[in-house]
């Protein structure tokens, strides 16, 4: 059959009654239809492609050049629009660099912007910049890296407030080795001092923070390798605590909440400080549910969610970070003690099943679950009653923990030993293991020994 | 120095002032507090200093429950309240650790504290009794009210968002948009958002709606910062004060400057002349037409001679607050 030479030019009369062949891709056009289609739902796609009674040629250049303006002004806004939101920064003199790299990256990862991306590739060269961001993780950093010393220098000369936590660009955790104060609280160990006579005191304690502030400061400024690979591991690194700091008031976060965690801040703090300052850079380094003793799952990484082992942000615990590792170590106690410190790294929310590797009995935390089903993951403690009791064990846990998580940070390490024996325990602990049931607020820390197991 | 819109306060504090708040009822009185450990009551009409009361320690934050009735804490960990007419205090409670910040919450009838025990508490003022004490990550550094939602920020650049009705759980989590330490948080007046100022001479101005479109509103400027042969040096923004009709705000910061701003179009819209010293607090008259500023220093270089602290009321004009 001859070709339809109309419907090539898109008209002709007959449509699907035409006696001449239509054939079905009308490949002469594809730049145009194609980039209408790329041009998005505005403009009627090309005039409509599957269209072929009624779209002329010239309407149809027509209405792809009018699709050409249209998908251009919309690209150009996204160019407009980013470097606008901008300028409107800068109309305060100067950019407010975070506000920037902000609006840079949202205005570019908006996802209308991501369906014009292969079109308007080649054209707009500002909106390849998605490709950047999107693309090299390592450029990230070394970005961040960059502005870490440029801010640092700032900092210094331009005598700011040097006792303030510091982070680099949002969503990543702030540096560490910044302790946070307010001036009120520098004045109020003025005034203390003061009263006491002793201004010695306040003075030197100033002049250690201000010593640690500047070392670390410099360390940034001037990055050896050493402290460019702990920040790499930082900021890839979900978030993590305030560090503990001098003034004898140490600063383990807690988490918002009713009730619960005020009176938890020095229990342990010092272990826990070190311990979550460790554990969160274990978490950066070691994949999920790994061969790592801290191995929790994915979910659990993030710190709100420390928080949550076995509790959800929402309801919250404000307990400090000894507490969620209390709180494991009283999976472990309940369980009749199969595991010891590994019990916490097993902590994943189905069930509590097997922890890493070598520690053997999944089972053995299959019970706790149903038992107390407050340990079951997302449900909370399972009420007051089981915080207590993570509460009350917290203390020792902490320091129990710490030593274990300052001596090893891993599994194969971890004192591997899954009964005590007799002589180790205290007479209360003996209590607790041979009476019918925990009490709470007693619930021992060591395994049970041998001796005492019934299976 | 001073034009004639703008006169010093007699009898003020001896010692460095850390709050002044105005009566919601009236521009005429002005509450003081200071770490002279006293809170003062002033007459700004007749510039002469009508009440005054003593803590046990330095005072860090006070605020009016009703036009008769004030609260105030501070180091002494204390909550008083106040009687104004009868001259009466009296202890509501206690924190553990010095109370940082006192507000007032209209709207569900409740002062709020926020200490550096990591806690917010709330009190009921009619009984005067604790009514919950709800746990913050750090910190409390700053706290506001807006409607029916409190903002607090803590240290760690923490700012979080509950809401008065149902403390149960924090409704938002968030970051400071900025890089260092929180200094000051005040809610805009059309409870649409917040202002947040740090320590690094820098404000941000942050919405409260989650959804993306509003987010994309927040932009954060540069302010305070003096160049001094050649090297900027950055202050901190000590304080926040917002016009109730206008919704622009005053920002005051520790090189002694005072700025008015438009958050809406992004302008600076007035500054006025160099203080002494630091700005310490500022605050808006209900009406928007007297604004106090505390000047007083604020031990951010130590104990060094310094001008003697003082406060300013400043009649502002429309000119100098309203958006153009």
């Amino acid at each position: 059959m001859t070709v339809c030479g109309f419907f090539l030019q898109g008209r002709c009369r007959f449509g699907d009654k035409c006696w001449n062949e239509h054939p079905r891709d009308a490949s002469h056009h594809q730049q145009q239809p194609s980039r209408g289609r790329g041009g998005g739902g505005g403009g009627g796609g090309g005039g409509g492609f599957g269209n072929r009674v009624w779209v002329n040629p010239s309407q149809r250049t027509q209405s792809s050049e009018y699709i050409q303006p249209s998908t251009f002004n919309k690209q150009a806004d996204w160019g407009r629009g980013g470097s606008g939101r901008n300028e409107g920064r800068n109309s305060f003199g100067g950019p407010s660099g975070f506000g920037n790299q902000d609006g840079g990256r949202k205005g570019f990862s908006n996802s209308e912007a991501s369906s014009f991306s292969f079109s308007s590739q080649n054209r707009f060269s500002t909106l390849s910049s998605q490709d950047f961001e999107g693309g090299s993780q390592g450029d990230d950093i070394e970005k961040l890296l960059e502005t870490i010393k440029h801010d640092m220098e700032i900092w210094e000369s331009s005598n700011q407030w040097p006792f303030s936590c510091y982070s680099v660009a949002k969503e990543k955790p702030f540096i560490s080795g910044f302790s946070d104060f307010s001036p009120e609280e520098l004045r109020l160990e003025y005034y203390s001092g003061m009263d006491a006579g002793n201004l010695q005191n306040y003075a030197n304690s100033v002049q250690q923070l201000a010593n640690q502030f500047k070392n670390r400061l410099l360390e940034l400024k001037t990055q050896s390798s050493t402290t460019r690979s702990s920040l790499i591991a930082e900021l890839n690194s979900p978030k993590q605590n305030i560090p503990a700091a001098g003034f004898g008031a140490q600063q383990t976060s807690t988490f918002g909440s009713a009730g619960f965690g005020a009176s938890e801040p020095t229990a342990g703090s010092d272990s826990s400080s070190s311990f979550s300052f460790k554990s969160s850079s274990e978490f950066g380094s070691a994949p999920p549910g790994g061969t790592n003793a801290f191995g929790s799952s994915p979910a659990l990484l993030k710190q709100p969610a420390f928080g949550a082992l076995g509790s959800t942000p929402s309801a919250g615990f404000g307990s400090s970070s000894s507490a969620p590792s209390a709180a494991s170590f009283s999976f472990a106690a309940p369980s009749a003690g199969k595991e010891q410190p590994s019990g916490f790294g097993s902590v994943q929310p189905p069930g509590f099943a097997a922890p890493s590797g070598g520690f053997g009995s999944s089972s053995g935390f299959g019970a706790p679950s149903s038992s107390s089903s407050g340990f079951g993951g997302s449900s909370g403690f399972g009420g007051p009653s089981s915080a207590s009791s993570v509460s009350g064990s917290s203390v020792p846990s902490a320091n129990v923990l710490g030593s274990t998580s300052t001596s090893t940070g891993t599994s194969s390490a971890a004192s591997g030993k899954l009964f005590t024996p007799q002589s180790e325990l205290t007479a209360e602990e003996l209590k607790e293991f041979t009476g019918k049931r925990f009490t709470l607020g007693k619930i021992p820390l060591k395994p049970p020994p041998v001796e005492l197991l019934v299976v | 120095m001073t034009g004639s819109n703008e006169f010093k306060l007699n009898q003020g504090p001896e010692d460095g002032i850390s709050a002044v708040k105005f009566s919601p009822s009236t521009a005429q009185f002005l509450l003081v507090s200071s770490w002279d450990t006293t809170v003062r009551l002033f007459d700004v009409g007749g510039n002469a200093m009508r009440m005054k009361y003593q803590h046990s320690a330095p005072v860090l934050d006070c605020a009016f429950y009703d036009p008769t009735h004030v609260w105030s804490g501070g180091l002494d960990l204390q909550l008083k309240t106040h009687d104004l007419n009868t001259d009466q205090e009296t202890i509501v409670g206690a924190h553990d650790a010095p109370i940082r910040c006192v507000e007032y919450c209209p709207e569900v009838n409740v002062m709020v504290t926020g200490s550096w025990d990591r806690s917010v508490r709330l009190w009921d003022p009619r009984t005067p009794c604790n009514a919950g004490t709800f746990s913050q990550p750090e910190k409390v550094y700053t706290l506001s009210v807006a409607g029916d939602r409190l903002i607090v920020g803590t240290a760690g650049r923490r700012v979080l968002v509950w809401d008065l009705r149902n403390m149960g759980y924090v409704q938002q989590r968030r970051e400071s948009s900025l890089k260092y330490q929180t200094r000051c948080i005040r809610a805009f007046p059309n409870k649409q958002g917040y202002v947040l100022s740090s320590i690094e001479g820098r404000v941000a101005v942050e919405y409260l709606d989650p959804s993306p479109e509003v987010q994309k509103k927040k932009y954060a400027f540069k302010c305070h910062r003096l160049k001094e042969n050649g090297i900027e040096q950055v202050y901190p923004v000590n304080a926040i004060s917002f016009h109730s009709v206008h919704n622009t705000f005053a920002t005051g910061g520790s090189d002694g400057f005072v700025n008015i701003w438009d958050p809406f179009n992004k302008k600076r819209l007035c500054q006025f002349h160099r203080y002494p010293t630091s700005i310490a607090s500022l605050a808006f008259s209900n009406d928007g037409s007297t604004l106090a500023i505390a000047a007083s220093y604020m031990h951010e270089l130590g104990d060094i001679e310094h001008p003697e602290d003082a406060i300013y009321i400043r009649q502002v004009t429309d000119a100098e607050t309203k958006p153009k």
